[in-house]
């Protein structure tokens, strides 16, 4: 603790020195100082290291498809196409029969960028579809699934694309009324047993169906359970699917006739609860459109914005919808829609889902219905497989918030590149539709949507097939791609699991 | 001077008095060694001390204890002839008084003969002048080495035969004295009158007091134990109160003072002659009561004993025996025969094998107590009676003659008069008690002196005081620590209820104190993907308290850190005992420390480590200032103490051991001066690295570790700054204001500026700017520790302790000195100098103590050991022994993982984690299995036996992370608590599996992984597994894998021929290798396999650390205490007389 005196003749003279009172005392206040003070100069921040999420490109994308369908006049069509974008170079692509990974199956193999394989279902319903693709495949892989009928009390079209399975998800639209017939399917793609729970909430809330409880789904298996077996009598539901155990691929499929005179047709895509709910392609002109929302956890508030062409508008007495918790509430928008197609937004204070089911067919013509469900955001490419002549394909963009621009691009098999591309320009607030001209007659044709720049955007699509006896329209999301991951830094702490 | 009829009251007492004074005087007057201060026997007592002392000759009429009596009171008094023998073995200096006591005597004896036994003092001239005055009537002289008995008898011889002798009249009885004993001038008086009184009794004993402490009872009947040892049934030191008095029938009384019919002397042949100095009279007494004889304890017959023999004042030369120095050898000897003699038949052979039990324990337990010559005598005297033969078989002749008598009882029930059981046991545990409790049984300054017969008051003064209990409420300590205790439960109330304490760097405690020593001991730790690293050594002395504490290890940890706060201020209370004088002084110091900063950081960040440290700490200061000389002088014992407490206090802080060598250092250059000095110093800071061994090794690899503590987790402030330590602020929650500090640092600079005592205050100053260096050396410090990924900013808690705890001594000092300096003072501006910084004083405790009671926040909660759900932990108890997984979101987007082999993690698991480097693979498959990538990281992980991935803070809905292993191929999803998600893996995943080589890949299928479980053998899971197996054919070109890190101690057999595993191959893997698991490959039949791990070497580290630990607590045990006469004072001078041990449960043999 002795600090050198300046100049000491002798240590004598300098422990002399110390001994004094003052000097003791200036000695062990410079020393305290002094090792702070050295300490301060050598303050350094932690090393940084480096956890930044690095972003990969996935090594496989794993698709189910239900939708397999069919009878005398149902046809059931899934189709897989890897894109031809950039960074897709090598992989392989399938597309094969759900069955145990142990088995022998038939797949249709995809083996460069740009093609598209498609089963088709006639007659008879056939297994659920896996379409998966490894590689670098996994980036421009997509794949759709179409039912359609001509003809008789099922006539209509419906469209969905082929989802990741999951363990929790919400179907929102549909009913149990006399005339309409509402299934969920439900595909199991691992090699053990899954578990499901439906849990059906209708106008009045809950909904008390023990039949949806337990629902067992054995390895690599698909099941289709009637909504009405459940709960009966529900003019408008919504099943919130859960899995105890294992994950699934689900899909609803509703159906509405009078007799043998048909309703429509739809296949009702998977939706999740949040507190902004877009839903970017309600077509127009319509002859209804019926929206339903449903606020799983709480009461909530919601208000809602048209995105049309010319922007945002608030429907007049819809600013404020008020949900009770775990109610099915409807509200017709009918009145507010214009004669262009336009998107919806709803911003709520609790976590809602919500769907729109519009119908068409006036005066002699057949009717047809189909619903639009809330859309998760495109932030990345989103793939439609199976496009051909002879349907309108129209792709919806809505731009919420601000404005954005999309590039579409359409592929078809056997050319080098996009044989057609447009950039889109959506202002913020409004929805744009986009005609795709498809020119190949064959199921094989795909289009692109990339987000470019700009705010957010969701994009949705509607095909319709100009009957007969009228128009058939099939309303469907438009997934981003899993082209890429971001990879978090992971590190081993030991006893971690405690806090 | 035989009289016919004694004269009950003498014509001229004070007349004879004075004249027999002045001969005693005369007599002693030229004696070399005439110290003894006999005049207290001599001189008339006056006024209640008479009365309370020799109550006899008031009392004699009031005697009505109907347990004594016969029933006779009309019997008239009966005509005594007493022949009182004294006998003399270079006993000069107590014979005169001796005498002269007996001469006092209000019933003088008829006969006085005294025996010299060869006395080579000037015992013989003191007799012939006795004779020649009168005080003796017959001089017997017979040879050195006769014993009591024989010595007895030789003076009986004399007067027998004579006329008187065959009066039928007359009874005829025996008074033995001994040269050191002094009978009270009614003691006979009173012994004929029970004689008178309770007809039946033949052998009458006096109650024995000190010689000096006349007060102190010394004996009052006795007994012996199973053991042979004299029992007197009394406390040591234990004052007369009257509170033995009545006691009637005894087993023995002593031969002092023992008034014997003669009759019953001849008919049991007197003492025996086996026993020529110790136990004679237990052993007489016992055959009397066998023969039928009643032994009784006249209490109001006083005889003062010095018990010269017993307490080694003069060589024991009775009965020749090899070892006269030794009294205690001798007794034990006595006690032996006595046991052994009394034994017969069957119960011989019994007794002295209980009997050599006996003797090995004791001389086992004297050598731990570090008195070898004692454990040598011990096992000697066993020797030593088991080689006399003749004299057993003499002696068992004598008991059983007695035995065959007519009047003869059954042995058994003479037994009953034996000592209880347990007896000795009990004493034993009480003496030990009082050693623990800090009551010194042998504390001089409370020696019964202290209370003067002349003073009444003082004899019962204990009785005047409060109780012990209400005692000890009114001390400062106690209430301090009470208070404390009181405040610390408050603040920590929402600490207590269910479960166990975690958080912080706690890891929860395992259930039983077993299992926490499991993982000390053992050599492979099932961690992460299993670890070889050495434990911690802080683990053992942990496992010891939990021990302790009923085996619960949960209760360890809560006494540490919940009772932290009480248990630093008793430490420090206590330890700053002889340093501050005022006591409130002590309080407010004791309560500072207990309040620092760092107490309340470690509880709320749930830091052992300095919990124990901080505890721990004011004692281990203290020692160390001893052993550097302060006080006392210096002692290897000392240095072994310190460094024992030091290895205890450095495993759990190493970082205190560097201040220890730092201080070490500059103590050998200033303070300590001799060599021997700095030896101990270097043995000090170097024995705590041995008895640390093997951890301390690891440290020495592994540096890092000495900054940090259990738990290794860096400070929750992560902007600490050197002044916060300056200002005693580890950082972190729990921290108090850094005002708080302020006062303390410029109070503890006072006592320097001061002239005069300021020697304490500059030795804080050292050992706190030490600490403070190391203290800012840890708050600028990044130290990378092999065990995790990044830096650890080590928490400078307990150098902000000693830093503390340097100031708060060198203020408690200043304090202390106040009152004094100011008292001369004039008013001026010290005055008000010393009230601010007083009140700047007071605030640090009274703030600190305020802001505890408002409630200890922080990451230390009670919560469960079960990280897991129940069937997770059940499935990774089974065979196949698989991990889990556990996946938590830190900051900045990153994802920590816990790789828990054993189902529920527990205390120091982070401590003997292996090296982060190990899990490389692991951590890259867990960052991409989150990701979702997809691809093979499922497979990869069921190869290192992962089973379940568990998301302890899933979100309900939209969590991307469960989104991402929800998609993730082979991944399945089962279910959970609320709030965790749990996925299993599909693919076979288990400790030790058979995979068989990845199938050729077609075009459009999935590659398929192939493998088949292999059963470890059953065990706990924190054990390493092993397999013994056969595993059935397969495909050519599969391995057997093992997911353990791998390790050359781990030794594998296929088809019986030993083979060495490798690491498989990562391809295009940064590492090249995949260290976390190991394999080997295995031919495509049927093959029988073994793997173990053999954790031989660690075993004998840990042998050679229990031997250290040892010699090292052997050196430090107290030395067996040597002085332990109750009857000494400080001013008997006794230079022939080596001091001798008699431990409290050899009782006071009368010699």
């Amino acid at each position: 603790m002795t600090t050198p005196d300046p100049a000491p003749t002798t240590v004598a003279g300098l422990l002399r020195a110390l001994r004094r009172p003052a000097v003791t005392v200036a000695v062990a206040a410079v020393s305290m100082l002094a090792v702070v003070g050295v300490g301060q100069t050598r303050v350094t921040a932690v090393p940084p290291v480096d956890d930044a999420p690095r972003v990969e490109p996935v090594a496989s994308t794993t698709l189910v498809c239900p939708v397999t369908t069919a009878t005398s006049a149902l046809i059931s069509t899934v189709i897989a196409g890897v894109a031809e974008l950039d960074g897709v170079s090598t992989g392989v692509a399938t597309l094969a029969d759900l069955t145990t990974r142990t088995a022998a199956s038939d797949p249709l193999l995809i083996s460069k960028p740009g093609q598209t394989v498609a089963r088709v279902f006639r007659e008879k319903s056939g297994p659920a579809q896996l379409a998966r693709a490894t590689g670098s495949f996994a980036a421009g892989f997509g794949a759709d699934q179409v039912i359609r009928s001509g003809v008789g009390a099922t006539r209509g079209l419906g469209a969905a694309p082929c989802s990741r399975p999951v363990t929790d998800t919400w179907l929102v639209g549909g009913g149990t009324t006399v005339g309409r017939l509402t299934q969920v399917l439900l595909v199991n793609d691992d090699d053990s047993p899954a578990q499901v729970d439906l849990l059906v909430y209708g106008p009045k809330g809950p909904v008390d169906a023990p039949g949806g409880a337990g629902i067992v789904l054995p390895a690599s298996s698909r099941r289709q359970v009637r909504l009405d077996t459940l709960a009966p009598g529900l003019a408008v539901a919504a099943v919130h699917v859960v899995t105890r155990n294992g994950r699934v691929g689900v899909t609803g499929l509703d159906q509405q006739s009078n007799g043998l005179i048909p309703l429509g047709m739809s296949l009702l895509p998977p939706t999740t609860p949040s507190t902004t709910v877009v839903i970017p392609n309600i077509p127009a002109p319509v002859r209804t459109a019926r929206l339903s929302l449903i606020s799983p956890d709480g009461d909530a508030s919601a208000s809602l914005t048209l995105l049309t062409g010319d922007g945002p508008i608030v429907p007049s007495g819809l600013a404020q919808v008020v949900l009770p918790a775990g109610r099915v509430v409807t509200v017709d928008l009918t009145p507010a829609l214009v004669h262009s197609a336009s998107g919806l937004r709803i911003t709520s204070t609790a976590p809602v889902a919500g769907a729109v089911e519009v119908r068409t067919g006036d005066g002699t013509d057949l009717k047809e219905m189909d619903s639009a469900a809330g859309t998760p955001l495109l932030n990345a490419p989103g793939i439609v497989a199976g496009l051909r002549r002879g349907i309108t394909h129209r792709i919806d963009v809505a731009a919420p918030t601000a404005q954005a621009v999309v590039r579409m691009e359409l592929y078809v098999p056997g050319t080098t590149g996009a044989v057609w591309a447009q950039s889109v320009t959506v202002p913020g607030g409004a929805t744009r539709r986009i005609v795709v001209p498809v020119t190949t007659l064959a199921a094989s044709s795909f289009v692109v949507v990339t987000p470019v720049s700009g705010g957010p955007v969701y994009a949705g699509r509607e095909v319709s097939e100009a009957g007969a006896r009228g128009p058939m329209i099939a309303l469907a999301p438009i997934y981003p791609t899993r082209a890429t991951t971001s990879v978090p830094v992971a590190v081993s702490v030991p006893g971690s699991s405690v806090r | 001077m035989v009289t016919d009829v004694p004269p009950a009251v003498p014509e001229d007492p004070l007349g004879r008095l004075r004249r027999l004074g002045d001969e005693v005087r005369e007599i002693t007057a030229d004696l070399p060694g005439g110290s003894d201060d006999v005049t207290g026997l001599l001189e008339p007592r006056t006024g209640a001390a008479v009365a309370a002392t020799d109550p006899g000759a008031d009392v004699i009429e009031d005697e009505d204890d109907a347990g004594l009596t016969d029933d006779l009171d009309e019997l008239p008094p009966r005509r005594h002839r007493v022949t009182a023998v004294v006998v003399a073995h270079d006993g000069a200096r107590w014979l005169p008084a001796a005498l002269t006591a007996l001469a006092r005597s209000t019933r003088r004896p008829d006969r006085v003969v005294a025996v010299d036994t060869g006395s080579l003092d000037t015992t013989p001239d003191l007799l012939v002048r006795a004779e020649r005055v009168g005080l003796v009537d017959r001089v017997v002289t017979v040879a050195r080495d006769t014993g009591f008995g024989a010595a007895v008898a030789a003076a009986l011889a004399t007067s027998s035969g004579t006329a008187v002798d065959a009066d039928p009249e007359l009874v005829g009885w025996a008074w033995l004295l001994h040269d050191d004993s002094a009978p009270a001038a009614t003691a006979l008086e009173a012994l004929l009158h029970h004689a008178d009184h309770v007809r039946t009794a033949e052998i009458i004993g006096a109650k024995l007091r000190g010689w000096r402490n006349q007060d102190v009872l010394v004996e009052i009947g006795v007994t012996v134990a199973r053991s042979g040892n004299r029992v007197t049934g009394l406390e040591r030191r234990e004052l007369d109160q009257g509170q033995h008095d009545g006691v009637g029938d005894v087993l023995s009384v002593s031969s002092a003072g023992m008034l014997v019919r003669r009759d019953v002397w001849d008919e049991l042949g007197g003492f025996d002659p086996s026993l020529p100095m110790f136990r004679d009279d237990v052993d007489f007494c016992w055959r009397a009561r066998s023969a039928g004889h009643r032994v009784v304890v006249a209490s109001t017959a006083v005889v003062h004993h010095r018990e010269a023999a017993t307490h080694g004042r003069r060589p024991v030369d009775a009965g020749s025996p090899r070892h006269p120095d030794r009294p205690a050898r001798i007794d034990r000897v006595s006690a032996i025969h006595l046991m052994r003699s009394h034994a017969s038949g069957l119960r011989g052979p019994y007794v002295t094998f209980r009997l050599l039990i006996g003797s090995l324990v004791r001389a086992v337990g004297l050598l731990v107590a570090k008195a070898p010559q004692q454990a040598r005598d011990e096992w000697g005297a066993f020797l030593d009676s088991v080689r006399d033969r003749t004299g057993l078989r003499v002696s068992r002749s004598r008991v059983a003659a007695a035995a065959a008598l007519p009047e003869a009882v059954p042995e058994s029930d003479v037994r009953t008069l034996l000592a209880p059981r347990g007896t000795q046991a009990r004493h034993v545990l009480e003496t030990f008690a009082d050693l623990v409790a800090g009551r010194d049984v042998s504390d001089p300054s409370r020696s019964v002196l202290d209370s003067t017969s002349d003073d009444p008051d003082g004899w019962y003064a204990d009785d005047r005081r409060p109780s012990r209990l209400r005692r000890a409420f009114r001390r400062p300590g106690v209430l301090l620590v009470l208070t404390l205790l009181l405040l610390a439960l408050v603040g920590e109330r929402g600490l207590f209820g269910d479960g166990v304490l975690l958080g912080g760097a706690l890891i929860p405690a395992p259930e039983g104190a077993s299992d926490l020593w499991a993982s000390y001991t053992t050599a492979w730790h099932e961690v992460g993907p299993g670890s070889p690293a050495d434990a911690p050594a802080w683990l053992a002395p942990l496992s010891g308290l939990a021990f302790l504490l009923r085996g619960s290890a949960s209760s360890a940890v809560d006494l540490v850190l919940l009772g932290l706060v009480p248990i630093a201020g008793l430490t420090s209370y206590l330890a700053l005992r002889g340093l501050v004088s005022h006591v409130w002084v002590r309080v407010w110091a004791a309560a500072t420390y207990a309040t620092l900063p760092a107490v309340t950081g470690a509880i709320s960040g749930g830091r052992i480590g300095t919990a124990v440290s901080i505890a721990l700490l004011p004692w281990l200061a203290r020692s160390c200032v001893r052993l550097v000389g302060v006080g006392r002088p210096s002692s290897w014992r000392r240095a072994a103490g310190t460094a024992l407490l030091l290895a205890v206090v450095a495993s759990f802080t190493p970082v205190v051991w560097l201040v220890a060598a730092a201080l070490a250092v500059v103590a050998g250059l200033t303070v300590v001066r001799d060599l021997a000095g700095r030896l101990r110093l270097l043995a000090t800071v170097l024995l705590p690295v041995a008895l640390l061994v093997p951890w301390s090794l690891r440290l020495f690899r592994e540096p890092a570790l000495l900054w940090l503590e259990p738990g290794l987790v860096g400070p929750t402030d992560r902007h600490l700054q050197p002044y916060d330590v300056l200002l005693l602020r580890p950082g972190g929650v729990g921290s108090t204001p850094l005002w708080l500090g302020v006062g303390l640092l410029v109070a503890a600079l006072v006592p320097l500026g001061l002239r005069g005592g300021r020697r304490v205050p500059v030795v804080a100053w050292c050992v706190g700017l030490v600490a403070l260096a190391f203290g800012v050396v840890q708050s600028v410090l990044h130290v990378q520790v092999a065990a995790l990924p990044d830096p650890v900013s080590p928490w400078p808690g307990v150098a902000t302790a000693v830093w503390g705890g340097a100031l708060i001594v060198a203020s408690a000092v200043a304090l202390d000195g106040l009152p004094g300096r100011l008292a001369g003072a004039s008013f001026g501006w010290r005055q008000p100098a010393a009230a601010a910084i007083t009140v700047l004083l007071l605030l640090a405790p009274i703030g600190a103590l305020g802001m505890l009671v408002l409630g200890v926040d922080g990451p230390l909660a009670r919560g469960s050991r079960d990280v897991l759900p129940a069937y997770v932990g059940a499935e990774m108890r089974t065979t196949d022994r698989p991990r889990s997984l556990v996946l938590s979101r830190g900051a900045d987007d990153r994802l920590i993982y816990d790789l828990l082999s054993a189902p529920q993690p527990q205390l120091g698991d982070v401590d003997v984690a292996g090296p982060a480097s190990t899990s490389a693979v692991i951590t890259s498959l867990v960052s991409r299995l989150a990701a979702g990538l997809g691809a093979d990281e499922v497979e990869a992980l069921a190869t290192h036996g992962i089973r379940y991935v568990v998301l302890g803070d899933a979100r309900a809905a939209g969590d991307p992370l469960v989104e991402s292993l929800d998609s993730q191929p082979g991944l399945r999803r089962v279910s959970a608590r609320d709030g965790a998600a749990v996925w299993q893996l599909v693919p076979t995943s288990s400790r030790a599996q058979v995979i068989d080589p990845p199938e050729a890949v077609a075009a459009g299928t999935v590659a398929m992984r192939v493998a088949r479980a292999v059963p470890t053998v059953p065990d706990d899971p924190r054990t390493p597994p092993s397999v013994a197996t056969t595993v059935a054919a397969g495909v050519d070109g599969r391995t057997l894998v093992l997911s353990e890190a791998i390790d050359s101690r781990w030794t594998w057999t296929v088809d019986g021929s030993a083979v060495t595993s490798t690491s498989p191959t990562v391809a295009g893997g940064d590492p090249a290798t995949d260290p976390s698991i190991q394999q080997v490959g295995l031919v495509s039949s049927s093959v029988p396999v073994t793997i173990s791990f053999d954790g031989s070497s660690r075993s004998t580290w840990l042998w050679a650390q229990g031997a250290v630990l040892l010699l090292v607590a052997l050196l430090a045990l107290p030395s067996r205490r040597v002085e332990d006469d109750d009857d000494s004072d400080a001013f008997e001078d006794a230079p022939d007389a080596a001091d001798v041990a008699v431990g409290p449960d050899q009782g006071g043999t009368s010699a």
